[in-house]
């Protein structure tokens, strides 16, 4: 049996959402796919144990989170894309829509942020919000009415449902 | 689903390039390799300062006590403390050790790349541009057993230039007696074995044997205009690689070379 068995389908099948939730949490999308790679590089080294999880992405995320909170090794981060490949291009600009959301989602405070994009853009049920960001579910639901209400006088419109999950 | 509000950051990340998996795991195997060097290094540093702390604790000592430099680096043979009475001398014959702590002096230091740079430990490099991260970026084939060093630190100078990258990055390996050679000859092979890289680009040895007792310069082309030099240079056990931004021209990285297996003596 390969010493990764799994981890190739795991990567691949996981590693959008990982990014996306990322990117909508740091609002830049060369920090949240510098951290989501680097995410996945101690996923890999952790693999034998990590693979046994419930949820080894979520695993991933949350070390991708702190990465991404880790503003000096963002920098840094940079420079070494820059060192390897130069100047390079990785994606198009985002569109309008995309800049005016992430805009939107950097006005939340980082814990509204966060139970925003888990429960919205992951489609986590709330009890699992509430798991994986260690605060009590009724907190998690103030949250992302706090959230929604920000986001719908930015954007003109919010998130649809509520607690579809919980 | 997730909420369609959110579809145009999903849209976002539709075009992400993403390192190849090989490359991902070739990038955990450099992590876990320069993880278990560092932690030997860590307690050959220990057992070090564990002795020498029983030795000062017998001693008496004339001079105030001068912390360990950063460098860990085990104290010169004029100034380290006097052995207890009750122990014993050591063998004479005894092997000469290889070494396996890293000091400063043996990096290149600001004066050897020009005015203005700052040198400082570069603890949390995560080895993106070395021989071994290229060759595994550029999909050559991987090395399969290979020639560990017992121990390795990282180093970088960096100047301040508005506007662009001005660095050198490097590290020095310490190996055991042979091993230095050794892997410098693995890499060669490495280099060989690597004619068509499975995601294109090149590498190629440009210059052989221009500093210490033997080096190389290496050039790899990522394609699309993006070029690396990496010098690689060994001093008997001492093994050293570097690169920089801006790009240094041949004769500049060999001239570079040359200074830094100077300090590697």
């Amino acid at each position: 049996m390969a010493e990764d068995e799994g981890f190739e389908d795991f990567y691949h099948g996981t590693r959008q959402r990982v990014v996306t939730f990322l990117y909508a949490l740091s609002g830049d999308l060369v920090d949240a796919q510098d951290a989501a790679q680097e995410a996945y590089v101690r996923a890999w080294q952790r693999w034998s144990t990590i693979s046994h999880y419930d949820d080894p992405e979520a695993w991933v995320r949350k070390v991708g989170y702190r990465i991404c909170l880790n503003r000096w090794r963002k920098a840094r981060n940079r420079i070494l894309a820059y060192q390897r490949h130069g100047v390079v291009s990785i994606v198009e600009p985002p569109g309008e829509d995309t800049v005016t959301l992430v805009a939107a989602l950097r006005a939340l405070p980082v814990a509204e942020r966060l139970a925003i994009t888990l429960h919205h853009l992951l489609d986590l049920p709330v009890i699992d919000v509430a798991a994986q960001t260690g605060v009590p579910v009724n907190t998690v639901k103030t949250q992302l009415v706090r959230g929604r209400r920000t986001l719908a006088d930015l954007l003109g419109r919010e998130p649809s449902g509520e607690y579809e999950h919980a | 689903m997730p909420d369609p509000l959110f579809q145009p950051l999903f849209e976002a990340t539709d075009a992400v390039a993403w390192a190849p998996t090989d490359v991902v795991r070739d990038r955990a195997r450099l992590r876990t390799r320069r993880s278990r060097v560092a932690a030997v290094a860590a307690t050959a540093v220990t057992v070090c300062l564990i002795v020498g702390g029983v030795a000062a604790t017998r001693q008496p000592r004339a001079n105030p006590v001068t912390p360990p430099p950063a460098t860990s680096t085990p104290p010169p043979a004029t100034s380290a403390p006097p052995p207890a009475t009750s122990a014993p001398p050591p063998p004479t014959s005894a092997p000469v050790p290889a070494p396996t702590v890293i000091t400063d002096a043996m990096f290149l230091q600001p004066e050897d790349v020009g005015p203005g740079y700052q040198g400082a430990p570069d603890d949390d490099s995560s080895g993106d541009w070395t021989f071994d991260f290229t060759t595994s970026a550029l999909g050559c084939p991987p090395p399969g057993l290979f020639t560990a060093p017992t121990a390795r630190r990282d180093w970088r100078l960096r100047r301040d230039t508005p506007g662009s990258e001005d660095f050198v990055t490097q590290y020095v390996a310490a190996f055991s007696p042979g091993d230095a050679a050794r892997y410098l000859d693995e890499i060669r092979a490495r280099v060989a074995a690597c004619r068509a890289p499975e995601r294109g680009g090149s590498i190629a040895i440009r210059a052989e044997r221009f500093a210490g007792e033997d080096s190389l310069l290496i050039e790899a082309d990522f394609g699309g205009g993006s070029m690396t030099k990496l010098v690689l240079v060994r001093q008997g056990d001492l093994f050293t690689e570097f690169f920089g931004r801006p790009e240094r021209d041949r004769a500049e990285a060999e001239a570079l070379g040359r200074k830094a297996a100077l300090r590697l003596r």
